[in-house]
C-alpha cells in the first residue's frame, strides 16, 4: 500500500495482547485516515453508551495518509475515544513529530482497549511493540515523564504522548501531552488514558513510506505549497502565530470576558494583542514539514516570571486566561501555559471551571464556605495557578473544579446552571455567539465533540459586515471574485452563495465547512487558516491519487468528508445526544451582552436548515436509511428510539 | 570544487523538510533516517543541530526545499 502503512495495531491492556491487522483498502478510500478512521474504529469497536472512564472505552490514535511525507503540515495525529467530559465523541488533534514517527514505525492507527492492572507505558519501535512497567513514572508531571522515558529507553529522538498527574487523577478535562509543548487538549482524553493505567505511548520508526506516483506527487505538493504560502493569511500567521487572531476577533467585537459576561475592553487588546507577543518571541518553531512555523519560542526576561522559556503563547490560552479569567499580561499567560502543560490539563476547560466558580462567587451563589476559604476574583494570577494545581491533584476545592463546569453546576445547584457557558458539554470560547453570529458560532451546535469552535470554520467569511440583528440563516455575502478563489465544489457553491441577494447560507456553509475540516483532520494536515482555507477537494484529489495510486475525484474527497460527518453524528446519537440537545447553554438565550442575546426558535430553524443541507430528518437530526446507504454507512443503523 | 553547507541557525525552524526532500529525491521514499541531512531537535530547549552525513553529493535539494532559506550551499574555491 502506498501512502498508508496498511496496518492497524491493537493493544488490549487487560490481557497484554498485542495484535496487528491489515487496513482494508476501502476503509482508506472511504474514511481517508486520522479523524475519519478513528470515527469508523470507534463505531466498530465500542458501544457509545458506555461509561467513558470504564475499561470498555476504546482509545484510538489515527494518522492520515499524507503524514510522514513532505506535504506541507502533514504531521497531525487525531486521538479519539468517548469523552469523559461531554459524554459525546471525544477527539483532539495535535502536530509536531508523533504522527510521522508512527508512520515510519509502520502503522496508520493504534487502538487501545481494556485496562492495565498497574501503570504501564507502550513503546512502539517499528514492529517491536512492548508494554513497559510505569510504576516509577506515576505521579510525575509530563515534562519529568518525557525526560525519564527517553533516558530509560536511550531514545532521545523518540516521540512521546503522555499524561501528567491530571490524567492519572481522572480530571475530566485532562489532556494527553504531545512532547514537551503540545497537547491533544480537548475533551478529556488524558483521563481516558489515566483510567487505563496508561502513562505514555512512545514511538520511533525508520521504515520507508512509499508513494505510488512520485513525480505527480511532487507536482501536487508544489501546488499545495504554493497555495499555502501565497494565501493572504500566511505572512501574518508566520509572524504572530495564532496570536494574529486575537486582534481579528477583538476587531469583530466577538470577544467577551469574565466568564463571558461582558465585552472585553481596550485594556484587553492593548496588553494581550498580537504586537505584545513580539516583545517575548525569540524565534519561530515548526512542526514536521510545516513552512508556516507558527509556534513562537518565548523567553520572559522581566517581571515575576523572569527566566521562563517556553514554546507557545497561543490565542486559545490568551482567550482562556486573558478574556475569561482577566489576566492582562502575556508573561502570566506563558506561566499558565507551563502549568497546564506540566499538569496535563486542557487550558480551556481548566480556565472555564475556574471562571465559572469565580462568576458564581461574584454573584454570591457560592462563598468561602464552598471554596476552602479562598476568595475568588478576576485576574488573580497566583490564585489561578494554585487552583490549577488543586485541580490536577484533585485536592480540596480542586476536586470539584476537576469535574468541569457542567458537573460543578449539578453539584452546587442554587440556579448556577444559568451561568454555564458550556454548549453540549464544552465551552464555547473565542467568539461569543450573542455578539457574533456566523458559521463559526453556529458550528458549536454541530461540532462532533461539543460546543467548541475548531471543527466548523468557513474557508472564507465576511469580516466587514456583521449579520444583522435577528437574522440567523444568512450572513452578508461575498464578492464572486473572492468566492471563485475558494476550493469548494461548484454544486456546493451554488447552495451556499447567492450573489444576487448577496448572502451566504450559514447552515449550508456550515455543512460544507465541517466536511472540509473532516477531510483536513483525516488526511493529517493542519487546520490553521493559511492551510485549511487555501485548500480543498480539487488539490486533495490530486495529492491522494498520486500518493495512493487510486484515482480520487474531488467529489470522492468531499463525499468522504460528508461520510465522516454522518458517522460522527451516529456515534453521538448512539451516545444519547438527541435533536433537542443541539442547543446553546441557557445563558446565551437568557442573558444579554451588549444588548444582544440569542433567539431560541430562530436558532432551531437554523438547525433544521442544517439538517436539510445534510438530507437528514429535521426532527431527529439523523440520516435516513437511503442516506446511510448512499454513503456506505448502512451497517451503522440509526440508534433505536 | 567542494561545496559546503552553510546553516543560518536563526532562520531554521526545525521543520525537517530538507531531510524529507533528501530521502525522497535519492531513494524515492520518505524516511528521514536515510537522508544525508539530519535535523536533531532539542525539543525542550527549542533548538536544533543540523548534521550532513557522509555520502552527500551535494545535490542541493535540501537548500531548494528549505522554506525559510536557512540552508545555503557555499562554493569553496579549489586551491
Amino acid at each position: 500500500m502506498h501512502g498508508y502503512c496498511g496496518k492497524i495495531l491493537t493493544i488490549d491492556l487487560s490481557n497484554s495482547k498485542i495484535s496487528e491487522c491489515e487496513m482494508i483498502s476501502k476503509d482508506g478510500t472511504d474514511f481517508l485516515g486520522g479523524f475519519g478512521m478513528n470515527t469508523k474504529i470507534l463505531l466498530d469497536e465500542m458501544e457509545p453508551s458506555i461509561d467513558a472512564l470504564s475499561e470498555k472505552n476504546v482509545l484510538t490514535f489515527g494518522v492520515g495518509p499524507l503524514v510522514g511525507t513532505f506535504a506541507p503540515t502533514a504531521n497531525r495525529t487525531e486521538i479519539s475515544a468517548k469523552s469523559p467530559l461531554t459524554g459525546l465523541m471525544g477527539t483532539s488533534n495535535s502536530g509536531y513529530s508523533w504522527g510521522p514517527e508512527l508512520k515510519y514505525a509502520g502503522y496508520d492507527n493504534i487502538v487501545i482497549k481494556g485496562k492495565a492492572e498497574k501503570p504501564v507505558y507502550i513503546f512502539i519501535n517499528n514492529e517491536n511493540v512492548r508494554i513497559i512497567d510505569a510504576m516509577n513514572l506515576w505521579g510525575k508531571n509530563s515534562w519529568e515523564t518525557i525526560r525519564e522515558i527517553k533516558a530509560q529507553l536511550g531514545q532521545k529522538e523518540a516521540s512521546v504522548a503522555c499524561i501528567g498527574v491530571g490524567g492519572e487523577n481522572l480530571v475530566r478535562f485532562a489532556s494527553i501531552e504531545n512532547g514537551f509543548y503540545g497537547a491533544w487538549g480537548r475533551t478529556g482524553l488524558g483521563a481516558v488514558m489515566g483510567s487505563k493505567n496508561l502513562k505514555a505511548v512512545v514511538v520511533k520508526g525508520n521504515r520507508d513510506l512509499t508513494v505510488a506516483e512520485p513525480e505527480k506527487f511532487q507536482e501536487a505538493v508544489s501546488e499545495m505549497r504554493s497555495s499555502i504560502t501565497n494565501h493572504p493569511t500566511f505572512k501574518p500567521w508566520s509572524t504572530f502565530g495564532s496570536m494574529v487572531a486575537v486582534d481579528v476577533n477583538y476587531d469583530l467585537g466577538a470577544v467577551t470576558g469574565y466568564d463571558q459576561s461582558e465585552l472585553v475592553g481596550e485594556d484587553f487588546i492593548k496588553n494581550l494583542g498580537r504586537k505584545n507577543l513580539l516583545k517575548y518571541k525569540k524565534r519561530s518553531l515548526a512542526c514536521t514539514a510545516c513552512p508556516l512555523a507558527c509556534s513562537p519560542w518565548v523567553e520572559i526576561d522581566e517581571g515575576p516570571y523572569k527566566g521562563l522559556k517556553i514554546k507557545g503563547i497561543e490565542i486559545t490560552s490568551t482567550m482562556d486566561f486573558g478574556a475569561r479569567l482577566g489576566f492582562r499580561n502575556l508573561p502570566a499567560i506563558a506561566k499558565a501555559t507551563e502549568y497546564f502543560q506540566k499538569f496535563g490539563i486542557d487550558c480551556s476547560t481548566a480556565a472555564a471551571s475556574i471562571g465559572f466558580a469565580t462568576k458564581l462567587f461574584e454573584e454570591n451563589i457560592i462563598d468561602k464556605s464552598d471554596t476552602e476559604g479562598l476568595e475568588l476574583k478576576w485576574g488573580d494570577e497566583s490564585l489561578v495557578f494554585e487552583l490549577m494545581r488543586k485541580i490536577a491533584y484533585r485536592e480540596g476545592f480542586g476536586d470539584l473544579l476537576a469535574e468541569g463546569p457542567v458537573r460543578i453546576a449539578k453539584k452546587i445547584g442554587r440556579g448556577s446552571e444559568e451561568y454555564l457557558t458550556q454548549t453540549r458539554g464544552l465551552e464555547t470560547n473565542i467568539r461569543d455567539p450573542r455578539v457574533r453570529w456566523d458559521v463559526w458560532t453556529f458550528g458549536a451546535l454541530i461540532n462532533p465533540r461539543g460546543g467548541d469552535h475548531l471543527r466548523v470554520q468557513a474557508s472564507v467569511e465576511n469580516y466587514k459586515t456583521p449579520c444583522p440583528e435577528g437574522e440567523y440563516i444568512y450572513e452578508p455575502g461575498l464578492p464572486k471574485k473572492v468566492v471563485d478563489k475558494v476550493d469548494i465544489l461548484d454544486e456546493w457553491k451554488e447552495k451556499i452563495f447567492d450573489f444576487e441577494k448577496n448572502t451566504t447560507s450559514i447552515p449550508y456553509m456550515a455543512a460544507s465547512a465541517q466536511d472540509h475540516l473532516n477531510v483536513v483532520n483525516s488526511l493529517g494536515i493542519c487546520i490553521r487558516p493559511p492551510v485549511a482555507w487555501s485548500l480543498g477537494p480539487k488539490i486533495f484529489s490530486k495529492l491522494m491519487s498520486a500518493l495512493i495510486g487510486i484515482e480520487y475525484s474531488p467529489e470522492d474527497i468531499r463525499k468522504a468528508g460528508e461520510r465522516i460527518s454522518n458517522a460522527s453524528r451516529l456515534f453521538n446519537a448512539r451516545a444519547g445526544e438527541k435533536r433537542e440537545d443541539l442547543k446553546f447553554a441557557p445563558k446565551y438565550y437568557n442573558s444579554s451582552v451588549n444588548d444582544r442575546k440569542l433567539d431560541k426558535n430562530k436558532i432551531d430553524e437554523v438547525v433544521s436548515k442544517y439538517c436539510e443541507a445534510r438530507e437528514w430528518d429535521p426532527n431527529t437530526a439523523l440520516p435516513s436509511h437511503e442516506k446511510l446507504k448512499s454513503l456506505g454507512l448502512e451497517k451503522y443503523a440509526n440508534p433505536k428510539g | 570544487m567542494n561545496d559546503y553547507l552553510g546553516i543560518d541557525q536563526r532562520l531554521c525552524t526545525g521543520c525537517k523538510t530538507c531531510a524529507l526532500a533528501c530521502s525522497f529525491n535519492y531513494f524515492g521514499v520518505f524516511n528521514p533516517e536515510k537522508a544525508y541531512i539530519k535535523v536533531i531537535r532539542h525539543e525542550e530547549a527549542g533548538t536544533f543541530d543540523i548534521v550532513i552525513k557522509n555520502g552527500c553529493i551535494p545535490c542541493k535539494i535540501c537548500e531548494e526545499s528549505c522554506p525559510t532559506k536557512a540552508l545555503i550551499f557555499i562554493q569553496r574555491e579549489e586551491e
